[in-house]
């Protein structure tokens, strides 16, 4: 029986990424397809099957052999030189892991989507088209797999875009009353940022007449380019993240979009950013990167004070943790910047840790929304008497949230800013402040929702407040049981990454090309042609 | 020996575990027979269990590692690695020395007692088994803590107790006060915590390790060798935040405003948490940083200044409390300062002496005022007590040898380690110390007269309230079980015997390595040849002071009033607790908020969303101004067309010329 599985898997493994990719599409199109009462049971299958193929690739993966995985390469417009090239390295494959997982979560959660609603406005909204709804999602998560195993600039940047119109979608369709602005402000300010990126890639394709990103890895492009390039992917990215003072997309957009489109915003989408500038500013930029980096540290080090603080003040419960959001992702741009194999690991740790936690934070506002259909904290009180089960999953995200040692947070962010310490030890020191207001405003979020007496409007709403059902305890297990597995060994996480973080980490002045590492197995680089790859490398001698 | 050190750290972790799954078994539809205590008592027998086993094998350790019985060798065991770096690593694990071992008789002993204390204390409480889940999970942080081989394994303690602390004053979650209290002793200890953090990203960033055998080791080897890789300015650094971290978790002046407050939760905790053992954490990772502490003079010269102005500061704020418990905080507050200050003349031993007898009978002191706040249902205002000796005996003849350690009395406990902390501090070189000595031993003085003015007021003379209510209460008043008085009475012989049966803590030899100490740093060594004047004045305060206390607060308790109404501003001074909360409303608190909703207000929305709307608000007008060219009419188009066509052919030709 385990031999069959076995040999049932490694026939597929070749196909892993495309399935990664394709499966949810496919679902998505299936979705669509079916009846409005069976669309959820639909999804939640359908959206398993990616859930095992992640699972498979992290079994087959190996953390020793360096560069990318389970590659596909096939011609797609050979005239230019665009490829069909997919592949997977430890930074990529737990963040196509986490996706796979938090899929399934979400279409769990909106369950009952389209089951009656007391508010009048969203019962026009929400009572329309499930099918729809979970669709978008799964199509979500196929093109959010594709960003993240693309391997050619053109492929990437389409699944990049693409990524937008179901989260637009989402946000625009199934959110709250003013989920018309939120969705416009996402798309245009993430969109402005990736035009930019678009014209840079272009640049670099004339330059170095590829798409291929393990190519443009080893090129060494002229340092005067490298500082716009550089900014122009820093839009990009810098959005997706968001850093600030690009951030105030992020509230918006959380806010007013429904529980499941929060949880995959929160968990994947802000990890893009993060991601693209691990693949792209830091190993094609390398001088630009740390000419910029004392600037990122800057950015880095307001963003984790200043939206602790704003979160602190925060009367929306969702915005709240939006704001704790942008502060955590300071703590990964730090990291990444800091560029030292201690801040790399704690950077992809808390990226990883984060769409754990903040995830599971979205849900469990979801839970009392689903029930109380507000999300103003003045409102909540003393819920811990009557959702006692509530309260403690809660309690064990607030945990993690502070970043207690023991939970997963805690060794991102312990890495990250150990890490970031000698390069940036004034920005470490004041990014390290961040966790007082960290547990400042996650335990005032607590203690409104959750201590004291109830309030009247929870009083009153007692009646529409039962304990955790099973289907919710289903959401939370997976990610409650990853807070202490992670927390406790790291290194299940740490291995996958660690041949790519001492790539990254190597000091770029002694630039040194390792075409080996970071094409392709088994030499299946992107057919360019000898002249281009010639004066791909002879760019270090003008 | 390795097995029972893993068991007896694992222990009350397993309890706790075993405890919180009884959450699992639906008690009142599974076996509707059952009673519905049932569910407490079993997790009440899994903690109270698990901890009394603990205690059993942590004296075990300790008594094998005493020369004269089984001269068991310090050792250090590895569970399993944690962080793994390329060129550092941290594991789970076990460091067993005199220091560690000391600090698990101490936790365990204590945390035992307050268990079985709990059980009657507790007994009508209707979340009693969360009560006892997180009394065991702190007794497994606190193991953590002292047991750690590494600094990051001791953050998870340290990290681990603050929670436990946090969950447990806020225990009664249903008070707005209790709330409050837990918050604020999070992030006071988060204040601190900060601050330590970026002295352990200092030191790994100059050791390249947060190993402590690692460390010590290299810098034995920089000192010797005299090495200029690290510098004594980082050094200072990393002592330095490192102290400010302890400052936090052991309550010193400046950062002690939580521990008064953490009084909201129920009486056990304060014995156990914010007595015995959390906050005297800082005093234990001083003690044992004691390589890194010598290698850096003028900090551990603002240790001990830290230390006595603490002791003095407390002291005098203990005077005029009304709230027993507060009176009792204060004056743990107080003792820790004595500990500080003996690691700011290098007296570890003599800190950690403290440190262990401190634990007993403050312990004492804290259940026996819980027994007071049980048996006077939940009154604890002293002011609305009195002559409460007839109908609590028991108790009130511990809280006489609580009090009697407290004020270092012989031959009660505090007596042998209080002086050794004074003596050394008289003794310490170059008269460095004598300042130090001098506001100690008038803390003594005072710690004489509030921690019998508790006694006084509480037990003698007459009832004080007159209200009917209060009369119920007097009536009612009722000595407490034996499951508190029995643990009550451990601790009392704890506070009685410990500083004689113990006092070989007090030389460095018994340390057996464990504490290092710098050759010139002789105070402890020096502390025998004190002074007969020196050594005696602080025991003759003592006495004083309780005499003092016992003219104004037993026989002439107007006059107590009349001296607060003659001295109003000291008065007001000590019952304000020195208004430094007040101060920090001003400071930080207020601020903070008001800059936090700037922040919101203005930067976000009106500067960045502004910017943003702005740009999006010209985009659309310059549409709706370009719109107007959109006419549909043919001829508009062409006359457009053409008026470009020969602008621009116009501009060629005039380049062209």
């Amino acid at each position: 029986m385990l031999t069959f599985i076995a040999t049932y898997y490694a026939f597929w493994q070749p196909y892993f990424l495309s399935l990664l990719v394709f499966l949810p599409l496919l679902a998505a199109v299936i979705t669509l397809a079916v009846p409005q009462r069976v669309s959820k049971w639909v999804a939640l299958v359908l959206s398993l099957a990616p859930l095992k193929v992640a699972v498979a690739t992290l079994f087959f993966f190996n953390p020793a052999q360096p560069g990318l995985q389970f590659a596909e390469l096939h011609p797609w417009l050979p005239a230019f030189n665009i490829f069909y090239s997919l592949g997977a390295d430890g930074i990529s494959l737990p963040l196509i892991a986490l996706n796979c997982l938090l899929t399934p979560l979400c279409i769990l959660a909106s369950w009952n989507l389209g089951a009656a609603q007391t508010n009048h406005e969203s019962r026009i909204t929400n009572h329309a088209r499930p099918n729809a709804f979970f669709a978008s999602f799964l199509a979500l998560q196929g093109a959010v797999n594709g960003v993240f195993v693309a391997q050619d600039f053109i492929l990437f940047y389409l699944f990049w875009e693409a990524m937008l119109i179901p989260m637009f979608l989402i946000i625009g369709l199934w959110g709250g009353e003013n989920r018309v602005y939120a969705a416009l402000k996402f798309f245009l300010y993430t969109f402005v940022g990736s035009v930019l990126m678009l014209i840079a890639g272009l640049w670099m394709f004339t330059h170095t007449g590829t798409f291929s990103l393990p190519v443009w890895s080893t090129t060494h492009f002229p340092i005067a380019a490298q500082s716009l390039l550089f900014l122009a992917f820093f839009a990009a990215f810098a959005v997706k993240v968001p850093m600030w003072p690009f951030h105030t997309w992020l509230p918006d957009a959380h806010v007013q979009a429904p529980t499941a489109g929060s949880v995959i915003l929160a968990g994947i989408l802000l990890k893009m950013g993060a991601y693209g500038f691990l693949r792209f500013s830091l190993p094609m930029f390398p001088e630009a990167a740390h000419t910029f980096a004392p600037f990122i540290f800057t950015l880095s080090a307001i963003a984790v004070v200043y939206a602790a603080l704003v979160a602190y003040v925060q009367t929306d419960v969702k915005k709240l943790i939006a704001y704790s959001s942008v502060s955590h992702m300071g703590m990964v741009t730090l990291g990444i910047f800091a560029m030292t194999p201690e801040s790399l690991h704690g950077a992809l740790l808390v990226m990883l840790n984060h769409g754990i936690v903040s995830a599971g934070l979205f849900l469990a506002v979801g839970v009392i929304y689903d029930r109380l259909h507000t999300r103003e904290l003045a409102k909540f009180g003393g819920l811990v008497q009557i959702m006692p089960a509530y309260a403690f999953a809660v309690m064990f995200l607030t945990l993690a949230a502070v970043a207690l040692p023991g939970t997963n947070s805690f060794v991102g962010e312990f890495l990250a800013l150990a890490g970031s310490f000698p390069s940036a030890p004034v920005y470490t020191a004041i990014a390290t402040t961040g966790v007082i207001f960290g547990a400042l405003y996650m335990l005032h979020l607590y203690r409104g929702m959750l201590f004291g007496t109830p309030s009247t409007f929870v009083e009153e709403h007692k009646s529409h407040l039962p304990d955790m059902s099973f289907r919710e305890w289903l959401v939370f297990i997976p990610l409650l049981a990853l807070i202490p597995i992670l927390g406790l060994m790291p290194s299940l996480a740490m291995n996958l990454w660690a041949q790519p973080v001492q790539i990254l980490a190597t000091p770029p002045i002694t630039h040194n090309p390792q075409p080996a590492t970071l094409l392709p197995e088994e030499g299946q680089g992107p057919e360019v042609s000898p002249t281009t790859i010639t004066s791909a490398t002879e760019v270090p001698a003008q | 020996m390795e097995n029972l050190a893993t068991l007896t750290i694992l222990l009350p972790g397993l309890g706790a575990l075993a405890a919180a799954l009884t959450y699992l078994i639906p008690f009142q539809r599974a076996l509707p027979f059952t009673k519905p205590s049932l569910p407490h008592h079993i997790a009440m027998l899994f903690t109270t269990g698990s901890v009394l086993a603990a205690a059993a094998g942590a004296w075990t350790i300790f008594l094998s590692l005493q020369p004269t019985t089984y001269n068991l060798q310090p050792f250090s065991l590895e569970w399993f690695t944690w962080l793994a770096l390329p060129t550092w690593q941290v594991s789970f694990g076990a460091l067993i020395d005199k220091l560690s071992a000391t600090m698990l008789i101490v936790v365990t002993t204590v945390s035992a007692c307050v268990h079985v204390y709990s059980v009657g204390y507790m007994h009508d409480d209707p979340s009693r088994r969360r009560f006892f889940i997180y009394l065991s999970a702190f007794t497994l942080a606190m193991l953590l803590l002292v047991t750690a081989t590494n600094l990051v394994q001791m953050f998870l303690g340290w990290e681990g107790v603050g929670v436990c602390s946090y969950l447990l004053i806020g225990f009664w979650h249903h008070k707005a006060t209790a709330n409050a209290a837990a918050i604020k002793a999070f992030i006071v200890n988060r204040v601190a915590d900060a601050a330590m953090l970026v002295g352990l990203f200092l030191l790994l960033h100059t050791f390249n390790s947060l190993t402590y055998a690692d460390i010590f080791g290299q810098l034995a080897q920089a000192i010797t060798n005299n090495e200029s890789r690290i510098t004594n300015h980082d050094l200072n650094l990393i002592a330095l935040l490192i102290f400010v971290g302890a400052m936090g978790k052991s309550a010193q002046f400046g950062l002690h405003t939580w521990l008064p407050d953490a009084m909201e939760g129920p009486t056990p905790v304060s014995a156990l948490i914010h007595a015995a053992t959390m906050v005297t954490a800082g005093v234990f990772l001083l003690c044992r940083l004691s390589p890194l502490y010598e290698a850096t003079p003028a900090v551990l010269h603002l240790v001990g200044w830290v230390g006595a102005i603490t002791a003095i500061f407390a002291a005098t704020v203990g005077l005029t409390q009304r709230d027993i418990k507060r009176v009792i905080a204060y004056s743990t507050c107080s003792q820790l300062g004595y500990m500080f200050f003996a690691i700011g003349v290098s007296a570890y031993p003599a800190a950690m002496f403290h440190l262990t007898t401190h634990a007993f009978f403050k312990g004492l002191l804290f259940l026996g005022a819980g027994s007071v706040i049980h048996g006077m249902h939940h009154e604890q205002d002293i002011f609305k007590m009195g002559a409460l000796r007839k109908a609590l005996p028991i108790t009130y003849g511990l809280m006489w040898v609580g009090s009697l350690a407290l004020a270092g009395i012989p031959p009660f406990a505090g007596f042998f380690s209080k002086d050794l902390i004074l003596e050394s501090a008289y003794m310490a070189p170059n008269g460095a110390g004598v300042p130090l000595y001098l506001l100690g031993t008038a803390a003594a003085f005072l710690t004489a007269v509030y921690g019998f003015r508790i006694i006084f007021m509480a037990f003698n003379g007459k009832f004080q309230d007159d209200s009917k209510h209060g009369h119920h209460t007097f009536e009612h008043a009722h000595e407490s079980p034996l499951t508190m008085l029995i643990p009550m009475s451990v601790l009392g012989f704890g506070a009685l015997a410990s500083g004689y049966l113990l006092s070989a803590m007090g030389h460095l030899a018994w340390w057996q390595g464990a504490i290092t100490i710098n050759e010139h740093h002789t105070a402890l060594e020096a502390a025998e040849n004190i002074p007969w004047y020196a050594a005696y004045a602080p025991l003759l305060l003592g006495v004083a002071g309780i005499a003092l206390a016992w003219h104004f607060f037993a026989v002439h308790r107007n006059k107590a009033k009349q001296a607060a109404e003659t001295f109003t501003l000291a008065y007001a001074i000590s019952l304000n607790k020195w208004y430094v909360d007040e101060f920090y409303n001003f400071l930080w608190v207020r601020p903070t908020a008001a800059i936090a909703r700037l922040l919101s207000s203005v930067g976000d929305k009106l500067l960045i969303d502004g910017t943003v709307n702005g740009t999006a608000a010209a985009a659309w007008a310059a549409g709706q101004r370009l719109r107007t060219t959109q006419t549909g009419l043919v001829y508009h188009y062409g006359f457009t067309m053409l008026a470009a066509l020969v602008l621009g052919l116009g501009y060629i030709l005039w380049r062209s010329l």
